[in-house]
């Protein structure tokens, strides 16, 4: 009986731990709006429920996964596709992030630059791309 | 009767406007209301820019240049503004619908999301080492060590579907309340962002469509 109860304690912790880090998870990336630039720049943004059914599935899936852990045998042509696409979301969530802390307007306004604001755009892919490239494959 | 008393003609227009045809008429950007059901019907049938370029292009209107040339027919009229005193006109190519184009861009941004949703809440767990702390959580309310998953990740698990779906108020087709959702209201403020944005930059070089005078 007792082992029951704590059981249920135990549940509901996690249950209740569960519907806080969800909600501000997505806060979060909502806030950054990711889905939405990326609807904008495709012109779908008319399937945006579609995207916010995606990214529901993906958090409740990509959490099994990270909690209990089951193998996912696809193989090596899943893993170039998954991490391509990881890929592009962290991209898009550190660029999203260094936008609403207001970096790269105010960065170019104390340095007074004019013109040029692509190509430091492109540098700073560059830069993210090479790094990543670098403590992922060369310095492990 | 000798004196004229001046008619009043409400006007209000979006802050985006989208048009396909290169002729653009007042009926297609703005919405009137008289009492003279005549002077509504004649001016919205009035030609207000003739779009002479073959891609997509957008123009920064002031209400300024619309009122100019109602006057110019009916100077008589009083013009109430009720909507946006600067306005965008998105001129559109009409271009055939690509379906299997969109449908390869939806997909793509499908994938991306779905994965990055994934991620996200992965890096968070792994963030947070919250399988040490479940472990933790377990050690003190059963006394003993764990060896495999239990019944707090189930929960954990529950609680993130049941956090998502509260936080986005819908699973799939079904809707939970009637408010839009989070996604939806962020996309209007995006809009009006870029839109507000525009119109800025507009002005800042002069570009924008205004009154002669």
């Amino acid at each position: 009986m007792i082992q029951i109860i704590k059981k249920t304690a135990l549940f509901f912790m996690g249950l209740a731990g569960g519907v806080g880090v969800a909600a501000g998870i997505y806060a979060f990336i909502v806030m950054l709006q990711i889905i939405q630039r990326f609807s904008n720049r495709t012109g779908t943004a008319k399937y945006i429920t579609f995207y916010e059914d995606c990214v529901m599935f993906g958090g409740i899936l990509g959490n099994m996964v990270s909690v209990f852990e089951f193998p996912i045998p696809l193989g090596p042509v899943f893993l170039c596709f998954y991490g391509t696409c990881t890929g592009i979301f962290v991209g898009c969530l550190a660029i999203a992030l260094a936008e609403v802390i207001d970096v790269i307007p105010a960065v170019s306004r104390r340095i007074g630059i004019r013109s040029g604001v692509p190509f430091l755009v492109l540098c700073i892919g560059l830069g993210k791309g090479i790094g990543a490239f670098y403590q992922l494959v060369i310095a492990r | 009767m000798a004196t004229m008393t001046s008619k009043i003609l409400y006007i209000k227009i979006d802050q985006n406007i989208e048009v396909f045809n290169t002729r653009v008429y007042m009926e297609d950007i703005a919405k009137l209301y008289s009492t003279d059901k005549k002077l509504v019907r004649e001016l919205n049938h009035q030609l207000v820019k003739v779009i002479k370029t073959n891609q997509d292009v957008k123009y920064c209107f002031s209400i300024m240049k619309v009122i100019e040339l109602i006057h110019k027919l009916h100077p008589e009229v009083e013009v109430v503004n009720l909507g946006e005193t600067e306005f965008i006109l998105s001129y559109n190519m009409p271009r055939k619908p690509q379906k299997i184009w969109e449908f390869v861009k939806i997909a793509f941004v499908a994938m991306v999301i779905f994965f990055g949703g994934a991620l996200s809440i992965m890096t968070f767990n792994a963030d947070a080492s919250i399988q040490d702390i479940f472990d933790m959580m377990y050690r003190l309310v059963m006394g003993r060590t764990k060896d495999s998953w239990s019944v707090v990740e189930v929960g954990y698990s529950i609680g993130i579907s049941i956090g998502i779906i509260v936080f986005f108020n819908h699973f799939s087709k079904i809707k939970i309340t009637t408010d839009p959702t989070p996604i939806q209201i962020e996309m209007r403020k995006y809009e009006n962002d870029i839109n507000s944005a525009l119109i800025q930059n507009a002005s800042r070089e002069g570009k924008i469509i205004d009154s002669d005078y």
